[in-house]
């Protein structure tokens, strides 16, 4: 008997759009465990309505897990992450935060707004396979998942 | 003979008289000219005090016999009256410097009216040896109670004026003071007949009155002579202005100085634009651009100093504008010198803001085209994984040769960022023993470049850096040995050496291809890479341009050393523990024995 993958929904936040593709390819491959729905939106502004089910993601079902950009334009990707982790029904979603930046101060500032993990993107197609395949495995095997607020 | 003695000396006396009363006279239209001119205060007085005097004394020529008529009596009277409004007047003078106290000052009207009050009342002349009514004598000691008393008061207090007062001023007051004394005492004397006393009271008198015009506008010869010298104030001046970095150091320098010099009331010094940079005592307007009287102004480098005189010693000429053009001279120099520290200042401030924003500049550019970057490589490699079937060879190879670059470019990105990090982050230096660190760097090395032979001797210095720094110094110095040497299997070996007092030397030494003479230097530049260019195998050349930063930010230093064979770097870090000093000894070697004895390490173990 065929044991049924779970199935996981990620979303993606990113405004370069070739980031959002790499990404894409590179979670698509992945098998382990889960079965990924990937969602990708490139701006802050939307990724919250997405979030929040408004307009047309009225029946948006909401993310396992989102992996978070920082360096946005308009809506940046703290002022996302602060809008995630002050809402009650969406705090629980866990965030990856996914940035080119090593800066301390970033870095600070993303756990500081209740961000649970900061990722450096990596360069090579490789890299960012590799990378995203560890951040999978954690979060979707190593470590157990609240359900997502309906 | 004895009569032609007493003519002559009448004579002398009357002669005195005259001289005296011409003094009088003169000084008292002096001082009405002096107010008319100066409207002070104390030239009025001055002028009253010897108006009154030398009227009393013009009426004392006419001789008049009191008992001759009414008009002679009051007239004698007026004359008495004139007198005891002398010592009144000489207190308002004294006043005229300094305030009073209100009680004193009410006991000096009381006893003034009361004694005026007697003189007017008192029907008969007055005299010392009359006995015509019972009040004579009271009304007599009141009088020359009142007269001794408040003279010595206002005398005394001029005095103890100057005592508080630099130089000139002091020297007036003391003047004047005495010169109120004598005054007093041959006011006093004078109704006495007695033949060989009243040629000392004339004497007295006029020497009181040289006093007075002395005291009052003393020639520049007294002054200088009171100011005391000249090149001790000067010498002072240089001592205080001597350390003054600032402007306004300058100011709060100079100004004390010139103000004591020249007993001022305030002294200030001030921009072109009227700003003050600094002063002493008060009394400085400069608002005005004029000069106010009696003040001094003398040009200095972008202003000019001002000094107001006080009441003390209000009198400037000749000598006094020669001392401040010198002290201006002063201030200028040293106002020149403090203005070259402002730019100097200024221009450091300036290259540490324009190195600070450069930093910045490299280390946000290296940042943003990271992500370019990331989509560019991720493209490519995409690219051959999922069209590479469709490509032809040379296709493939193209495909190839674009993401080798856009790799290259990222390597030069995190290069550059290491460098800009090295430069931006502070960190503290702890004691790090160099030997563990280079062994686990040969490791590293070893796993990834097997023909690659690392040597490491079993002490190395213990230094005074970063940990971090040290391991991403000694990698770099062994993977720039790899890179650059020319063959793959090259020996690489990492050892001590002596070095000067309180510093560890390190070399790391291989033996390929070496470095030319003329590049020794070059090769720690950004972005001087020797060998191939383009090809990432061979590096960023920001590699040694990193070693440099870290070991500089630690006060070491790092050179190519001349070597037979392969190259030699030298790496000099100040050891830990021991104080660091900044002056070295000279030359390779010289002095540290070449063997370290187990006691030395752990000393610097410590």
């Amino acid at each position: 008997m065929m044991t049924t993958k779970q199935r996981r929904r990620v979303l993606v936040v990113d405004d370069n759009p070739d980031h959002l593709l790499l990404t894409r390819r590179a979670l698509r491959a992945y098998t382990n465990h889960v079965e990924l729905v990937i969602d990708t939106i490139d701006s802050g502004a939307e990724a919250l309505a997405y979030l929040k089910q408004e307009g047309q993601y009225r029946d948006q079902a909401r993310p396992h897990l989102v992996l978070l950009d920082l360096k946005m334009p308009g809506m940046s990707g703290f002022e996302v992450l602060q809008a995630i982790k002050s809402d009650p029904d969406l705090r629980k979603i866990p965030i990856v935060v996914l940035s080119s930046s090593d800066r301390p101060e970033d870095i600070a500032e993303a756990y500081d707004l209740g961000g649970n993990s900061y990722v450096t993107k990596q360069v090579t197609i490789a890299g960012i396979r590799e990378g995203l395949n560890e951040v999978a495995d954690y979060w979707f095997d190593k470590s157990s998942l609240p359900e997502p607020p309906d | 003979m004895e009569i032609d003695a007493v003519v002559a000396a009448t004579s002398l006396v009357d002669a005195l008289r005259w001289v005296v009363r011409v003094a009088f006279v003169g000084l008292a239209v002096l001082a009405l000219f002096q107010w008319s001119r100066a409207r002070s205060r104390a030239a009025a007085w001055l002028g009253v005090t010897f108006g009154l005097l030398a009227t009393a004394l013009i009426i004392g020529v006419l001789d008049i016999d009191p008992g001759a008529s009414t008009a002679s009596f009051v007239t004698h009277k007026f004359q008495i009256a004139l007198v005891v409004l002398f010592p009144y007047a000489l207190y308002r003078f004294m006043r005229s410097f300094l305030p009073g106290r209100r009680d004193v000052s009410l006991l000096v009207h009381v006893l003034t009216c009361v004694a005026l009050l007697a003189t007017v009342v008192s029907p008969l002349p007055v005299s010392l040896d009359g006995t015509t009514a019972w009040y004579q004598p009271a009304i007599v000691y009141l009088i020359i109670v009142q007269f001794g008393a408040v003279s010595l008061a206002a005398a005394g207090r001029l005095w103890w004026a100057g005592y508080q007062l630099p130089a000139v001023a002091r020297g007036r007051m003391r003047t004047l003071a005495v010169g109120a004394v004598a005054l007093a005492t041959a006011l006093f004397l004078a109704p006495l007949e007695v033949p060989g006393i009243a040629a000392a009271v004339q004497a007295t008198a006029l020497v009181s009155a040289i006093l007075f015009y002395v005291g009052f506008v003393p020639p520049a010869a007294l002054r200088t002579v009171w100011r005391g010298s000249v090149g001790a104030l000067i010498q002072s001046a240089e001592r205080e202005i001597a350390t003054a970095m600032t402007r306004e150091d300058v100011a709060a320098a100079i100004t004390p100085v010139v103000r004591s010099a020249f007993a001022a009331r305030g002294v200030a010094l001030v921009t072109a634009g009227g700003e003050v940079l600094g002063q002493s005592g008060d009394g400085v307007t400069v608002d005005e651009p004029a000069e106010q009287p009696g003040e001094l102004r003398e040009e200095v480098s972008g202003g000019q100093l001002v000094v107001v005189p006080s009441i003390f010693a209000p009198h400037y000429g000749e000598d006094e504008a020669d001392l401040l053009d010198t002290f201006g001279t002063l201030t200028s120099l040293a106002l020149e010198r403090a203005g070259l520290f402002a730019q100097e200042r200024a221009a450091r401030e300036q290259i540490a803001a324009a190195h600070e924003e450069l930093e910045a500049l490299v280390y946000g550019i290296s940042h943003d085209l990271k992500n370019p970057i990331i989509s560019l490589l991720g493209y490519a490699e995409l690219l051959n994984e999922e069209h590479g079937g469709q490509l032809d060879d040379e296709g493939r190879h193209f495909l190839q040769r674009m993401a080798a670059s856009a790799a290259y470019m990222q390597e030069l990105l995190d290069d550059l960022l290491e460098l800009s990090r090295v430069g931006r982050v502070e960190t503290e230096a702890e004691p790090v023993d160099l030997a563990p660190v280079a062994r686990t760097v040969r490791d590293e090395v070893v796993r990834s470049r097997h023909d690659v032979t690392v040597e490491v001797s079993d002490d190395l210095p213990i230094v005074a850096m970063n940990p971090v720094r040290a391991r991403q110094l000694l990698t770099n110095l062994v993977e720039n040995a790899v890179r650059h040497g020319g063959r793959d299997d090259i020996r690489i070996r990492i050892a001590e050496e002596p070095g000067p007092p309180g510093y560890g030397v390190v070399i790391v030494s291989d033996d390929g291809v070496g470095i030319p003479e003329e590049h020794r230097e070059r090769v720690f530049g950004i972005f001087e890479r020797l060998g191939a260019s383009g090809t990432a195998s061979t590096g960023t050349g920001i590699g040694l341009a990193i070693c440099r930063r870290i070991v500089e930010s630690f006060g070491g230093s790092i050179r190519a050393r001349e070597a037979e064979r392969g190259a030699t770097i030298e790496v000099t870090l100040p050891r830990a523990g021991r104080p660091v000093r900044t002056e070295r000894s000279g030359g390779e070697g010289a002095a540290e024995p070449a063997i370290r004895r187990a006691s030395d390490v752990t000393r610097s173990s410590t």
